[in-house]
Order: C-alpha cells, then structure tokens, then sequence
C-alpha cells in the first residue's frame, strides 16, 4: 500500500484568506483548530479518508517555522492520504498564487 | 467532629481511596505498599493536574493506557508520555485563546521512546531545540513508524486531533515548559 502526502504553499495568501479560497474551491467546511505545535489552523476529513489542512507557517514556542524548507511562504495546504488526490490537486491549482510544493511518498 | 474510632471504621468502610483519605485527615502513617498500582497511578494523576479536555483523573489514566497500547502494539514498549500545549497551560500559544474557546484545542503530545528515538534518526527528521526533540510528528512520519492506526486511534477516543513529538528524555520535555506526564500505572 502506498501513501501520499502534498504541500502546497503561498508566499501572497493569508492563512485566512487561503481557507476561504481552499473552502470556495473544494467546497467543503473547514474546522478550526489550535495546536501548539501547528498553530492555527483549519482541518477537513471526509469519507474518503485523509485530511486537509490549511496553516500558517507557525513559529513555535522555540522560534523554529513550521515548514523551515520555505521561510517566505505565509500559508500552506496539506494534503495527507487522500483517496482523491488527483481530483483536489487539480482545483487546489487553478487558486492563484498557491504553488505545489512538495510530494513524499511512504508505502510501495 | 469524628472520633477517631468511627474515622476508622469510617474508613474500612468506605474502601481503599477513601481509606487513605480519612487516614490522612486523621494524620494516621499510609501504608504505601497496601497502595494498588491504579490506586497510585490515580492519585499522581490528581496530584499532578487533570489537563483541559479530560473529565477526571480516570479519563485521563484511561487515554494514557490506550496510548501505551497503541504505542505497544506498533512496536515501541518503552514510551513515556506527557501532555502538553493549552491543555496544560490554558491557553494557545498561537491563538492566544482559551482551550478550546472558538477553536477546537489539540492535545499536544510529548512521547519519549529510545527504541522511537533511534528509528527516527535515519529518516532525515532536523532535530530542534539543540537536538532535544523532533517537529512534530507529520502524517508521512507516523505512517514510516507505523504509529498511523495508534494515532487515529486516539484522535477518535480524544475527539480531537492528537499530535506527536518526540523527545530524548523526560527532562527535556520539562525544560521546554509546563506538561503533565501519565503516571505508570
């Protein structure tokens, strides 16, 4: 079994305005959620399994950035073991200024 | 004010917690040894503080035991876990609001494991705060550790998302701020 795992980035969008767009695109409902570790964020599972998440590029309590590979980037979508992968990848990419970022695969 | 006979047959009467409980307003010595195992696990608990989102002291043994099993099950039987976040503190050191005010409130936990610790070494993860702890744990990285089922697990019991971090001992997880650790029970 195969996993797959997407990070897209914005270094334009606001958290908030991200998940308004994320919302809008995908037409789902986003939790809001706070965690020490992710900060801030909104969260969505659905009957297809996974999750999506929208985030800030957080700084913790130690001043360490959540994704540390992408300093200039302001907001995230992360896309976790979705069934549905290719259907939400294409509308995740027709939101402007949002960028695909990464792609990391677990499983054979 | 109750006599010192009737607190004890008071006390016989009313079972074990309640033994040491009247036993200690009545400045009688405990016998921790006739202490059982839950026993001591819920009295920590109590002593140490219930963190937010945990009905009582036996809500919160009985996610720690869940947790241990998981952990168990996925191979790593050497876990010490605590609590940390706004859990323990109140408040969201993002957010800035109250647990679980306006957002749902994560639990944030803190998981020492040297047979974890070692796994996770080869796996590219940049060690934090002096090489003390990872990030926290991604989805990609619970699945390579094969603590995905466990951790799904615990987001249903919590009814809430379940975070990981991993440290390299329990003094570390202390020096970082307030958290609260699962007594062995």
């Amino acid at each position: 079994m195969s996993y797959r795992y997407d990070l897209y980035g914005s270094t334009e969008l606001e958290p908030s305005e991200l998940e308004r767009l994320v919302e809008e695109r995908l037409g789902i409902e986003l939790s809001q959620h706070d965690s020490s570790a992710w900060g801030p964020y909104g969260r969505w599972s659905g009957p297809e399994g996974g999750q999506i998440r929208v985030t800030s590029n957080f700084i913790d309590e130690d001043g360490y950035l959540l994704e540390e590979d992408f300093p200039q980037h302001r907001s995230f979508v992360y896309l976790d073991e979705r069934e549905d992968f290719a259907s939400v990848d294409e509308r995740l990419r027709g939101i402007e200024g949002l960028a695909h970022l990464r792609t990391k695969q677990v499983g054979t | 004010m109750i006599s010192y006979t009737a607190g004890i047959i008071l006390a016989r009467l009313l079972g074990p917690l309640a033994n040491r409980t009247v036993r200690r307003w009545l400045g009688e010595p405990l016998d921790e040894a006739a202490e059982t195992a839950a026993e001591r696990a819920r009295r920590q608990a109590t002593e140490a503080g219930i963190p937010r989102g945990f009905m009582g002291a036996e809500e919160f043994l009985q996610f720690g035991r869940r947790a241990q099993a998981g952990f168990a099950e996925a191979g790593y039987d050497d876990v010490t876990l605590a609590i940390r976040g706004s859990a323990v503190t109140g408040v969201g050191h993002g957010s800035g609001l109250p647990f679980d005010q306006g957002r749902v409130s994560d639990f944030d936990l803190a998981v020492v494991s040297p047979q974890m610790w070692e796994q996770v070494q080869g796996m590219g993860l940049r060690l934090r705060t002096g090489g003390t702890r990872t990030p926290v744990l991604t989805p990609d990285v619970l699945r390579q550790l094969g603590l995905s089922d466990a951790v799904a697990d615990l987001n249903a019991a919590a009814g809430r998302p379940v975070s990981l971090m991993l440290y390299r001992t329990a003094e570390d997880i202390a020096a970082r701020g307030p958290s609260i650790t699962w007594p062995h029970s």
